[in-house]
Protein backbone atom coordinates (compact mmCIF):
# COMPACT_ATOMS: atom_id res chain seq x y z
CA UNK A 1 0.00 0.00 0.00
CA UNK A 2 2.80 2.39 1.01
CA UNK A 3 4.61 1.54 -2.22
CA UNK A 4 1.63 2.59 -4.34
CA UNK A 5 1.30 5.80 -2.33
CA UNK A 6 4.96 6.70 -2.90
CA UNK A 7 4.56 5.84 -6.60
CA UNK A 8 1.52 8.12 -6.84
CA UNK A 9 3.43 10.99 -5.19
CA UNK A 10 6.39 10.54 -7.55
CA UNK A 11 4.12 10.42 -10.61
CA UNK A 12 2.25 13.56 -9.48
CA UNK A 13 5.55 15.38 -8.88
CA UNK A 14 6.76 14.33 -12.33
CA UNK A 15 3.58 15.47 -14.06
CA UNK A 16 3.63 18.82 -12.22
CA UNK A 17 7.28 19.50 -13.12
CA UNK A 18 6.79 18.36 -16.72
CA UNK A 19 3.71 20.57 -17.13
CA UNK A 20 5.56 23.58 -15.67
CA UNK A 21 8.48 22.96 -18.01
CA UNK A 22 6.21 22.57 -21.02
CA UNK A 23 4.35 25.78 -20.19
CA UNK A 24 7.42 27.92 -19.56
CA UNK A 25 10.27 26.68 -21.76
CA UNK A 26 9.31 29.15 -24.51
CA UNK A 27 10.28 32.08 -22.25
CA UNK A 28 13.72 30.63 -21.44
CA UNK A 29 15.01 29.64 -24.86
CA UNK A 30 18.16 31.28 -26.25
CA UNK A 31 16.43 31.31 -29.63
CA UNK A 32 12.81 30.56 -30.59
CA UNK A 33 12.28 27.24 -32.37
CA UNK A 34 10.22 26.26 -35.37
CA UNK A 35 7.18 25.48 -33.22
CA UNK A 36 7.16 29.10 -31.96
CA UNK A 37 8.05 30.60 -35.35
CA UNK A 38 5.28 28.74 -37.18
CA UNK A 39 2.59 30.22 -34.90
CA UNK A 40 3.48 33.85 -35.77
CA UNK A 41 6.14 34.03 -38.48
CA UNK A 42 6.20 37.80 -38.94
CA UNK A 43 6.85 38.44 -35.24
CA UNK A 44 10.16 36.60 -35.48
CA UNK A 45 11.51 38.13 -38.72
CA UNK A 46 14.91 39.71 -38.03
CA UNK A 47 15.48 37.61 -34.92
CA UNK A 48 17.74 34.60 -34.44
CA UNK A 49 15.80 31.34 -34.44
CA UNK A 50 16.64 27.62 -34.38
CA UNK A 51 15.40 25.31 -37.11
CA UNK A 52 16.10 21.57 -37.42
CA UNK A 53 15.33 19.32 -40.32
CA UNK A 54 16.47 17.36 -43.32
CA UNK A 55 18.17 18.76 -46.43
CA UNK A 56 15.82 18.29 -49.38
CA UNK A 57 17.69 20.24 -52.08
CA UNK A 58 21.05 21.96 -52.45
CA UNK A 59 22.38 24.96 -54.38
CA UNK A 60 25.55 27.04 -54.65
CA UNK A 61 24.84 29.59 -51.90
CA UNK A 62 21.78 28.03 -50.27
CA UNK A 63 19.93 24.81 -49.56
CA UNK A 64 16.40 23.81 -48.65
CA UNK A 65 15.66 22.39 -45.22
CA UNK A 66 12.45 20.53 -44.47
CA UNK A 67 11.49 21.27 -40.88
CA UNK A 68 8.55 20.03 -38.82
CA UNK A 69 5.99 22.39 -40.31
CA UNK A 70 7.53 23.82 -43.45
CA UNK A 71 10.48 24.10 -45.80
CA UNK A 72 13.05 26.86 -45.33
CA UNK A 73 15.67 28.25 -47.67
CA UNK A 74 18.95 28.43 -45.78
CA UNK A 75 21.37 31.06 -47.04
CA UNK A 76 24.74 29.46 -46.44
CA UNK A 77 27.67 28.21 -48.48
CA UNK A 78 28.24 25.27 -46.14
CA UNK A 79 28.65 21.93 -47.89
CA UNK A 80 25.61 19.78 -47.20
CA UNK A 81 24.24 16.68 -48.91
CA UNK A 82 20.69 15.56 -49.58
CA UNK A 83 19.36 13.69 -46.54
CA UNK A 84 21.71 15.35 -44.05
CA UNK A 85 20.17 16.26 -40.72
CA UNK A 86 20.87 19.93 -39.98
CA UNK A 87 20.27 22.13 -36.95
CA UNK A 88 20.66 25.82 -37.66
CA UNK A 89 20.70 28.99 -35.63
CA UNK A 90 20.11 31.85 -38.00
CA UNK A 91 18.40 35.18 -38.65
CA UNK A 92 14.88 34.72 -39.92
CA UNK A 93 14.02 36.60 -43.10
CA UNK A 94 10.72 37.04 -44.92
CA UNK A 95 9.60 34.23 -47.22
CA UNK A 96 10.80 31.29 -45.13
CA UNK A 97 14.45 32.22 -45.49
CA UNK A 98 17.15 31.94 -42.88
CA UNK A 99 20.61 33.52 -42.86
CA UNK A 100 22.72 30.88 -41.10
CA UNK A 101 24.77 32.00 -38.07
CA UNK A 102 25.71 28.62 -36.57
CA UNK A 103 25.04 25.19 -37.95
CA UNK A 104 25.41 21.53 -37.00
CA UNK A 105 25.33 19.07 -39.87
CA UNK A 106 24.95 15.36 -39.31
CA UNK A 107 25.11 13.10 -42.37
CA UNK A 108 21.97 10.99 -42.76
CA UNK A 109 23.95 7.74 -42.56
CA UNK A 110 25.61 8.68 -39.26
CA UNK A 111 22.25 9.68 -37.77
CA UNK A 112 20.77 6.33 -38.82
CA UNK A 113 23.77 4.51 -37.33
CA UNK A 114 23.15 6.20 -33.95
CA UNK A 115 19.67 4.66 -33.89
CA UNK A 116 20.92 1.25 -35.01
CA UNK A 117 23.67 1.19 -32.35
CA UNK A 118 21.19 2.31 -29.71
CA UNK A 119 18.72 -0.42 -30.69
CA UNK A 120 21.43 -3.10 -30.40
CA UNK A 121 22.41 -1.68 -27.00
CA UNK A 122 18.79 -1.78 -25.84
CA UNK A 123 18.46 -5.45 -26.79
CA UNK A 124 21.76 -6.20 -25.00
CA UNK A 125 20.66 -4.49 -21.78
CA UNK A 126 17.23 -6.19 -21.89
CA UNK A 127 18.81 -9.64 -22.27
CA UNK A 128 21.36 -8.90 -19.55
CA UNK A 129 18.61 -7.67 -17.21
CA UNK A 130 16.35 -10.70 -17.66
CA UNK A 131 19.21 -13.15 -17.17
CA UNK A 132 19.84 -11.65 -13.72
CA UNK A 133 16.40 -10.46 -12.63
CA UNK A 134 12.86 -11.70 -13.02
CA UNK A 135 9.51 -9.98 -12.78
CA UNK A 136 7.19 -11.63 -10.25
CA UNK A 137 3.67 -10.91 -11.47
CA UNK A 138 2.06 -12.01 -8.20
CA UNK A 139 3.63 -9.28 -6.10
CA UNK A 140 4.42 -6.88 -8.97
CA UNK A 141 8.05 -6.89 -7.91
CA UNK A 142 11.39 -7.57 -9.54
CA UNK A 143 13.49 -10.21 -7.79
CA UNK A 144 17.00 -11.57 -8.39
CA UNK A 145 17.05 -14.81 -10.41
CA UNK A 146 19.60 -16.50 -8.14
CA UNK A 147 18.98 -15.57 -4.51
CA UNK A 148 22.26 -17.25 -3.56
CA UNK A 149 24.22 -14.40 -5.13
CA UNK A 150 22.53 -11.64 -3.17
CA UNK A 151 25.02 -11.73 -0.28
CA UNK A 152 27.93 -11.22 -2.64
CA UNK A 153 26.20 -8.31 -4.37
CA UNK A 154 25.68 -6.50 -1.09
CA UNK A 155 29.46 -6.24 -0.72
CA UNK B 1 25.34 10.17 -27.43
CA UNK B 2 24.15 6.71 -28.50
CA UNK B 3 23.12 4.07 -25.99
CA UNK B 4 25.96 1.72 -26.92
CA UNK B 5 28.45 4.37 -25.75
CA UNK B 6 26.48 4.88 -22.54
CA UNK B 7 26.37 1.20 -21.57
CA UNK B 8 29.99 0.59 -22.56
CA UNK B 9 31.03 3.53 -20.36
CA UNK B 10 28.94 2.20 -17.47
CA UNK B 11 30.45 -1.26 -17.87
CA UNK B 12 34.00 0.12 -17.70
CA UNK B 13 33.26 2.34 -14.68
CA UNK B 14 31.38 -0.42 -12.81
CA UNK B 15 34.04 -3.04 -13.58
CA UNK B 16 36.70 -0.78 -12.07
CA UNK B 17 34.58 0.24 -9.07
CA UNK B 18 33.62 -3.39 -8.40
CA UNK B 19 37.28 -4.18 -7.73
CA UNK B 20 36.95 -2.11 -4.56
CA UNK B 21 33.17 -2.17 -3.99
CA UNK B 22 31.54 -5.45 -5.15
CA UNK B 23 28.11 -3.82 -5.06
CA UNK B 24 28.85 -2.38 -8.52
CA UNK B 25 29.51 -5.84 -9.98
CA UNK B 26 27.44 -8.88 -10.85
CA UNK B 27 23.77 -8.31 -11.57
CA UNK B 28 23.90 -4.78 -10.22
CA UNK B 29 25.88 -3.52 -13.22
CA UNK B 30 22.80 -3.85 -15.43
CA UNK B 31 20.84 -1.61 -13.04
CA UNK B 32 23.46 1.11 -13.51
CA UNK B 33 23.19 0.54 -17.28
CA UNK B 34 19.41 0.99 -17.11
CA UNK B 35 19.90 4.14 -15.04
CA UNK B 36 22.17 5.43 -17.79
CA UNK B 37 19.42 4.92 -20.37
CA UNK B 38 16.51 6.34 -18.33
CA UNK B 39 17.09 10.01 -19.32
CA UNK B 40 16.64 9.07 -22.98
CA UNK B 41 13.04 7.95 -22.42
CA UNK B 42 12.33 11.48 -23.65
CA UNK B 43 13.24 10.24 -27.13
CA UNK B 44 9.80 8.68 -27.24
CA UNK B 45 8.90 12.03 -28.79
CA UNK B 46 10.47 10.76 -32.05
CA UNK B 47 7.97 7.94 -32.72
CA UNK B 48 5.18 10.17 -31.38
CA UNK B 49 6.11 12.79 -33.96
CA UNK B 50 5.51 10.22 -36.69
CA UNK B 51 1.86 10.09 -35.65
CA UNK B 52 1.62 13.89 -35.47
CA UNK B 53 2.04 14.33 -31.70
CA UNK B 54 4.61 16.97 -30.73
CA UNK B 55 5.47 15.94 -27.15
CA UNK B 56 9.12 17.02 -27.11
CA UNK B 57 8.71 19.64 -24.38
CA UNK B 58 6.29 17.55 -22.31
CA UNK B 59 8.71 14.60 -22.28
CA UNK B 60 11.86 16.67 -21.81
CA UNK B 61 11.67 16.29 -18.01
CA UNK B 62 12.93 12.72 -18.48
CA UNK B 63 16.19 14.30 -19.69
CA UNK B 64 16.53 16.68 -16.75
CA UNK B 65 18.16 15.37 -13.54
CA UNK B 66 15.18 16.06 -11.24
CA UNK B 67 12.85 14.22 -13.63
CA UNK B 68 15.25 11.32 -14.10
CA UNK B 69 15.60 11.02 -10.31
CA UNK B 70 11.82 10.72 -9.99
CA UNK B 71 11.85 8.00 -12.67
CA UNK B 72 14.73 6.27 -10.83
CA UNK B 73 12.54 6.30 -7.72
CA UNK B 74 9.58 4.85 -9.62
CA UNK B 75 11.73 2.11 -11.16
CA UNK B 76 13.26 1.29 -7.76
CA UNK B 77 9.75 0.81 -6.35
CA UNK B 78 9.36 -2.14 -8.71
CA UNK B 79 12.03 -4.00 -6.78
CA UNK B 80 11.35 -6.13 -3.73
CA UNK B 81 11.59 -4.56 -0.32
CA UNK B 82 15.13 -4.49 1.01
CA UNK B 83 16.68 -3.93 -2.41
CA UNK B 84 14.84 -0.74 -3.36
CA UNK B 85 17.29 1.75 -1.84
CA UNK B 86 20.21 0.03 -3.48
CA UNK B 87 18.39 -0.16 -6.82
CA UNK B 88 17.57 3.56 -6.58
CA UNK B 89 21.18 4.50 -5.86
CA UNK B 90 22.45 2.31 -8.71
CA UNK B 91 19.92 3.84 -11.14
CA UNK B 92 20.90 7.32 -9.94
CA UNK B 93 24.58 6.51 -10.44
CA UNK B 94 23.79 5.41 -14.00
CA UNK B 95 21.93 8.67 -14.50
CA UNK B 96 25.03 10.63 -13.43
CA UNK B 97 27.15 8.78 -16.00
CA UNK B 98 24.56 9.66 -18.67
CA UNK B 99 24.75 13.38 -17.96
CA UNK B 100 28.54 13.22 -17.67
CA UNK B 101 28.78 11.83 -21.23
CA UNK B 102 26.00 13.99 -22.69
CA UNK B 103 27.67 17.08 -21.23
CA UNK B 104 30.56 16.51 -23.64
CA UNK B 105 28.37 16.78 -26.74
CA UNK B 106 28.30 19.61 -29.26
CA UNK B 107 25.01 21.51 -29.31
CA UNK B 108 24.05 24.66 -31.20
CA UNK B 109 20.68 24.93 -29.45
CA UNK B 110 21.77 25.34 -25.82
CA UNK B 111 22.54 22.27 -23.76
CA UNK B 112 21.56 20.34 -20.65
CA UNK B 113 19.15 21.99 -18.23
CA UNK B 114 20.79 20.50 -15.17
CA UNK B 115 19.31 22.60 -12.36
CA UNK B 116 15.63 22.85 -13.38
CA UNK B 117 13.38 23.93 -11.61
CA UNK B 118 15.92 26.09 -9.73
CA UNK B 119 17.48 27.45 -12.91
CA UNK B 120 16.84 27.34 -16.66
CA UNK B 121 20.54 27.77 -17.38
CA UNK B 122 21.96 25.27 -19.91
CA UNK B 123 25.39 23.66 -19.91
CA UNK B 124 27.38 21.91 -22.63
CA UNK B 125 31.11 21.40 -23.18
CA UNK B 126 30.79 21.18 -27.01
CA UNK B 127 33.60 18.66 -27.39
CA UNK B 128 32.10 15.58 -29.11
CA UNK B 129 29.73 15.25 -32.06
CA UNK B 130 26.48 13.47 -31.13
CA UNK B 131 26.81 11.16 -34.16
CA UNK B 132 30.43 10.31 -33.34
CA UNK B 133 31.03 6.61 -34.06
CA UNK B 134 34.75 6.59 -33.21
CA UNK B 135 34.13 7.45 -29.54
CA UNK B 136 31.56 4.66 -29.29
CA UNK B 137 33.94 2.19 -30.96
CA UNK B 138 36.73 3.11 -28.54
CA UNK B 139 34.42 2.78 -25.51
CA UNK B 140 33.12 -0.62 -26.69
CA UNK B 141 36.69 -1.82 -27.37
CA UNK B 142 37.86 -0.71 -23.91
CA UNK B 143 34.78 -2.36 -22.33
CA UNK B 144 35.52 -5.63 -24.16
CA UNK B 145 39.19 -5.46 -23.14
CA UNK B 146 38.20 -4.77 -19.52
CA UNK B 147 35.85 -7.77 -19.57
CA UNK B 148 38.58 -10.09 -20.95
CA UNK B 149 41.24 -8.83 -18.50
CA UNK B 150 38.91 -9.22 -15.51
CA UNK B 151 37.91 -12.75 -16.57
CA UNK B 152 41.55 -13.83 -16.99
CA UNK B 153 42.45 -12.17 -13.69
CA UNK B 154 39.62 -13.81 -11.77
CA UNK B 155 40.41 -17.26 -13.27
CA UNK B 156 44.09 -16.87 -12.39
CA UNK B 157 43.14 -15.78 -8.88
CA UNK B 158 40.85 -18.82 -8.45
CA UNK B 159 43.58 -21.18 -9.66
CA UNK B 160 46.07 -19.75 -7.17
CA UNK B 161 43.51 -20.10 -4.36
CA UNK B 162 42.80 -23.72 -5.41
CA UNK B 163 46.53 -24.52 -5.47
CA UNK B 164 47.01 -22.95 -2.03
CA UNK B 165 44.06 -24.96 -0.70
CA UNK B 166 45.56 -28.10 -2.26
CA UNK B 167 48.98 -27.46 -0.62
CA UNK B 168 47.36 -26.96 2.77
Amino acid sequence: MRRWLVAAVLICAFIALAAYYDANITYHLDNPRESEVSTNYDAYVGRNVTISGEVVSTGAQSFELKGESGTYTILSSAAVQLGDHVTIVGTLEPGHQLQAVAMFVSPGVLTALVYIRSFIALIFVAVLFFTSWRFDRRGWVIRPRKPGLRKRDRG
Amino acid sequence: MDWMAHIAFVFIVCALLALRWPVFGGRNTVLVMIGALLPDIFKLYLPLRLIGVNAGDALMLFHIPIGTLLVCGLCALLFEEGTRERAFLLFAFGMVTHYALDGLLISVTGGLVLLYPLSWETWQLDLVRPDNWLGTTILVAVAALTWVVLRVWSRAGRRIMDEMAGDA
